[in-house]
């Protein structure tokens, strides 16, 4: 897979993480629904922070996945 | 971060699922019962939107689709914690979330979810064509083996039975009545046969 240096959220300015635009958040999940690493995704630290939680959050309100076998 | 009144009374983010046990009728006296709940606790609601029916990533209580709410409000943080079991209390309510937010404008609100819609029918629309492509792709796979099969049981039909039967007809007209009679008694009279 091919390294991303550039973060996703500070490139295109977004300063507040949807946890509910789920389609967004699967750009750095992959196919079974885990969150990928930061050296994955090119995020940066912060972002990679709010990016977690925003998984976890939509993970528990259905919109996500936990774990997809 | 702009300077706002949300900065002294919090702020705070409420999304809600309802079941597809109800219709999409019965689903406002739900939303007026949390409404009701926040203005006991003197919230001000500043943003509504209705998520609309969606399928669940996983089954909650037997259910595959639920109705998502959000609404958006400042409230007190002592009337937080009663709305907060209210919710978890009522029974319609398949599950909820609050969560902390810095305020914003609604109308940059209602654009995100606009974009939020829209990357979601783009994202719909993508699975759409790929099962279609997909059920095509199998479609031409299984009318090919189709073919297949009517081809070859075509030229067994045409290469094997009738040049048999003819030759076969042909070898039992040749051999006359008195040939094999003949044969017959040279396999009778032989001693083969008894020993």
């Amino acid at each position: 897979m091919q390294i991303k240096k550039s973060c996703y959220y500070c490139d295109n300015k977004i300063d507040y993480l949807d946890y509910k635009d789920v389609e967004e958040l699967q750009k750095f999940t992959n196919s079974y629904g885990l969150i990928l690493p930061k050296r994955r995704t090119g995020v940066c630290s912060k972002h990679q922070r709010k990016l977690a939680m925003g998984v976890k959050r939509a993970r528990v309100m259905a919109l996500a996945l936990f774990t997809n076998k | 971060m702009s300077k706002t009144k949300s900065d002294k009374i919090p702020h705070y983010e409420l999304l809600y699922l309802v079941s597809n046990k109800y219709s999409e009728n019965e689903l406002e006296p739900v939303k007026e019962k949390v409404l009701k709940a926040i203005a006991a606790g003197k919230g001000i609601v500043t943003y509504d939107e209705f998520m609309g029916k969606r399928r669940l990533a996983y089954a909650i209580k037997g259910f595959r689709y639920g109705y998502y709410q959000v609404l958006e409000f400042d409230l007190e943080g002592a009337a937080m914690a009663k709305l907060d079991k209210d919710l978890k209390l009522d029974h319609e309510i398949l599950r909820h979330q609050i969560i902390r937010k810095v305020a914003k404008d609604p109308e940059v609100l209602k654009k995100e979810a606009e974009a939020r819609h829209r990357r979601q029918e783009v994202a719909a629309a993508e699975i759409a064509s790929a099962i279609a492509q997909t059920k095509e792709a199998v479609k031409a796979e299984t009318e090919k083996k189709e073919a297949l099969v009517v081809n070859t049981t075509k030229k067994i039909a045409e290469e094997t039975p009738t040049p048999k039967k003819s030759k076969l007809a042909e070898e039992t007209t040749l051999e006359s009545q008195e040939e094999l009679d003949s044969k017959l008694d040279k396999i009778l009279g032989s001693d083969i046969l008894y020993k």
